[in-house]
Parts: structure tokens; C-alpha cells; sequence
């Protein structure tokens, strides 16, 4: 605990902002309220809170009304956070992933992975994103929602990547490196969708430079 | 001056011109009928209407350019369904290379393309691994590593078949050295590789 957050609790001012519900607006302005001690575990909205705290407290120093701060904010409530980059769809399984991990925190993915079945780490996963519903869907359309799934990963990955949630984007990057282990650099290729940019003779070259990982 | 038309009178002159224009049209018809052209053209176009009544109003000309048109927009559909990974900023990227041994880093993922050989040395992707340096520049530097070999072989290299072979049985010997010297490790064992990962 910082130094800061002590001097908070000892105020008695921590306990009436653990109660406060942050509104997250997703790119097409849907809110979702969240209690804001789970949205902290983004480090996005995190720095957001702490500037927005620190703009009101030197407001209250200068003892400026109210109305001005609104007058700067515009129609925005002060617990509105606004997310121009995520889908609401994708917002709503990211919060459902803070939420879950709130009370018991995601344990360190091993590395390297040690094989590619991410059965465990998608249990835990499925729990939280899909309700009964999809997995049905899952069983029995599997080819259309393969697709669905990787672009759902996709966007999940970006929106950890922007949000800022370090354990999100470790799971998700564990299950890419679970789909790319074990293949060729061709089948790489497909996956990714990557033009092989090397020339015969450079990528022989590179061969030769890396023959020792090869050979192990 | 110009002559204002009622409507009625307007409406009359319209089907005048129709009727001229549908009288021409017969005439037309005639004509081919006695050259012999138009009993092919009749025909073909009662072929035409025959196929369009089973097809359900379609002709086959039509239902090949409509499938066509199906067909593109599926593949439109599915270029853009297609997950483009390379987009991922290179964070997310380096992320997901954090979870394989650096063998494998450099072995497949560098020859995949060069956006990947170049991930593969940022330090985010092997940032988890700890490296023997002088281990580094005996591999990396070739000419250091032919010195070293030379003193330690203490010949000449003269083909490049049995410079290969002095080379690994050089690199084997330092690999034995170092592994002694080193500590193991219990969780990955690359030890014997030089390379290790920290695990705690």
C-alpha cells in the first residue's frame, strides 16, 4: 500500500470511493457501471480517475464553482470514462474478466508454454466470456465461429493492449502462442496472413546464421 | 404563336404517336418473318422463355451472372473476415513471443518474414531470457569465433566443409565448459545450451 492510499484511508475518504460506480462508455456510448476498485486493475482508466481527482482537488483549492468544472467537462458526468476503442461487445467481456479476477487474481502463465492444448487456461476463460448459450453454438457451428473466435481474440488482445490490463493480455497472447506452437514457418504464414518477404538466398542465409537452434 | 393543348387533346396525340410506333414495329416484324431471320429470333426467344419458366423466371445467362456475383461477394466477405494479426501493435506481439524458448525464436518465428526477424530480437519478446554474453559474441561474430577456434584447434582451415566441422566441435567444447561453470536450472534445463530462463 502507498503512501498515498494510507493517508486516504486514514482521511476515512477511501471508503465512500471504493462505493463509487464508474461508468465505462464503449465506441458505440453504451455505459456499463462498474464499482471503481474492479476498474482499477486497468491502468488506463486508473491514470484517467487519478488526473480527473486531481483536476477537481486543485478546482476545490482555487475554490472555483462547480458549474466551471462542468463548463470544462461539457456534458460528461465525472464518473464517465469514455472508451473510443473498444467495442461495447468486447468491453463487456473485459469487465467480466476484471470482475472474475478481482477477488481471486490470475495466476503467472508459465513460459515457455509446454505445449499448445490451452484447455486449462480456456476453462477459465469460457467461465467468464461465453454463457451457456455459446457454447452450444460452439459444438455445433465450429468452423463459423472459429473465425468468430479469432476476431473476438483479436479485439480482446487490442483491448487489453489499450485498457492496459497486463493479465488479460497475457492470457490472450498465451492462447496465440498455444494456436502458433508447434507449426512450420509456412503454417505460421497462413495463420498470420504474412507474404513471405524473403529471398531464397536470405532466407538460407538466415538458416545458416541460426543453425545451432536448429541442430538443438 | 404556339398552340396550347388540353390535356384530352395532349392524351390523344400521345396514343396516335404509340399506336405509329406499334405499327412500325409490326411492319418490322413482317419483314424478318419473310427474310427468314425472324422465325430463328421468335424461336430462340420461345426457347429463352421456355428455360426462364423452369428456372423460375431465370434465364441461364442470368443465373451465371448471379452466381457470379454470389461468389464475389463471399470472397469480399471473407477477405474481410480473415483476422489480420500483423495489425496488433508490436507489443502484443512481443507479448505473444515471450512464451516460446529463443531456439524457437530464432529457428522458425525469424524466418517467417522480416517484420518477425525483427520482433524477435526486441528485447520485450526476449526479455524473459538470460543471456550469456561472451557465449553471444562467440556465436553472433563470426570472425571472433574462427580466431578462437583456430587457437584452440591450432590448425588451419582450409575447406569450408571442415571449417563447419571444427566449428561445432569448438562450440561443443565451450558448451561443456560453460555448463560446467554454470548453474542449472531445474525448470527449463537449457543449461547445456548456455541459455536459461529465469524462473523465479
Amino acid at each position: 500500500m502507498s503512501k498515498e492510499e494510507k493517508a486516504a484511508n486514514e482521511s476515512g475518504g477511501l471508503d465512500e470511493e471504493e462505493q463509487i460506480e464508474l461508468q465505462l462508455k464503449s465506441q458505440d456510448s453504451i455505459s456499463f457501471p462498474v464499482k471503481k476498485d474492479i476498474a482499477m486493475h486497468s491502468a488506463l482508466i486508473k491514470t484517467i480517475w487519478s488526473a480527473r481527482n486531481r483536476i477537481i482537488k486543485t478546482k476545490q483549492k482555487i475554490a472555483c464553482l462547480k458549474l466551471k468544472f462542468n463548463e470544462t467537462t461539457g456534458d460528461q458526468t465525472e464518473t464517465e470514462i469514455p472508451l473510443p476503442n473498444v467495442r461495447s461487445a468486447i468491453l463487456k467481456r473485459v469487465i467480466s474478466f476484471m470482475e472474475h479476477h478481482h477477488e481471486s487474481p490470475m495466476k503467472e502463465i508459465e513460459k515457455p508454454l509446454k505445449s499448445s492444448n490451452m484447455r486449462e487456461v480456456m476453462q477459465v476463460f469460457l467461465k467468464i466470456n461465453n454463457n451457456n448459450n455459446q457454447r452450444k453454438n460452439t459444438s455445433t457451428n465450429k468452423n463459423k465461429n472459429t473465425k468468430g473466435d479469432q476476431e473476438t481474440l483479436f479485439e480482446l488482445i487490442l483491448a487489453a493492449n489499450y485498457m492496459d490490463i497486463k493479465p488479460l493480455l497475457d492470457l490472450t497472447c498465451a492462447k496465440v502462442a498455444s494456436m502458433l506452437k508447434g507449426k512450420t514457418p509456412e503454417q505460421i504464414r497462413k495463420q498470420f496472413n504474412i507474404a513471405n518477404d524473403f529471398t531464397p538466398e536470405e532466407e538460407e542465409a538466415v538458416r545458416a546464421e541460426n543453425k545451432w537452434a536448429e541442430d538443438s | 404563336m404556339k398552340k396550347v393543348y388540353s390535356k384530352s387533346e395532349k392524351n390523344l396525340i400521345k396514343s396516335s404517336q404509340g399506336l405509329v410506333s406499334r405499327n412500325v414495329k409490326s411492319e418490322r416484324r413482317l419483314k424478318l418473318e419473310t427474310d427468314g431471320r425472324g422465325e430463328r429470333k421468335t424461336k430462340e426467344r420461345q426457347e429463352k422463355k421456355g428455360e426462364a419458366r423452369k428456372n423460375n423466371g431465370m434465364t441461364e445467362e442470368r443465373m451465371k451472372r448471379r452466381e457470379r456475383r454470389e461468389q464475389r461477394k463471399k470472397e469480399e466477405e471473407e477477405e474481410k473476415a480473415v483476422v489480420q494479426w500483423l495489425k496488433l501493435p508490436n507489443d502484443a506481439l512481443c507479448s505473444i513471443l515471450r512464451y516460446f524458448p529463443f531456439e524457437i525464436l530464432c529457428s522458425i518465428f525469424s524466418r517467417v518474414s522480416r517484420k518477425f526477424q525483427r520482433l524477435c530480437k526486441k528485447p520485450m519478446s526476449i526479455g524473459h531470457i538470460r543471456m550469456d554474453k561472451k557465449f553471444m559474441q562467440y556465436v553472433l561474430i563470426e570472425t571472433r569465433a574462427a580466431e578462437a577456434i583456430k587457437e584452440k584447434a591450432g590448425t588451419v582451415v582450409e575447406s569450408p566443409e571442415s571449417k563447419e566441422k571444427t566449428n561445432t566441435t569448438a562450440l561443443q567444447e565451450l558448451m561443456k565448459d560453460k555448463s560446467n561453470v554454470q548453474p542449472k536450472c531445474d525448470k527449463c534445463q537449457l543449461a547445456h545450451s548456455c541459455w536459461y530462463y529465469v524462473c523465479s
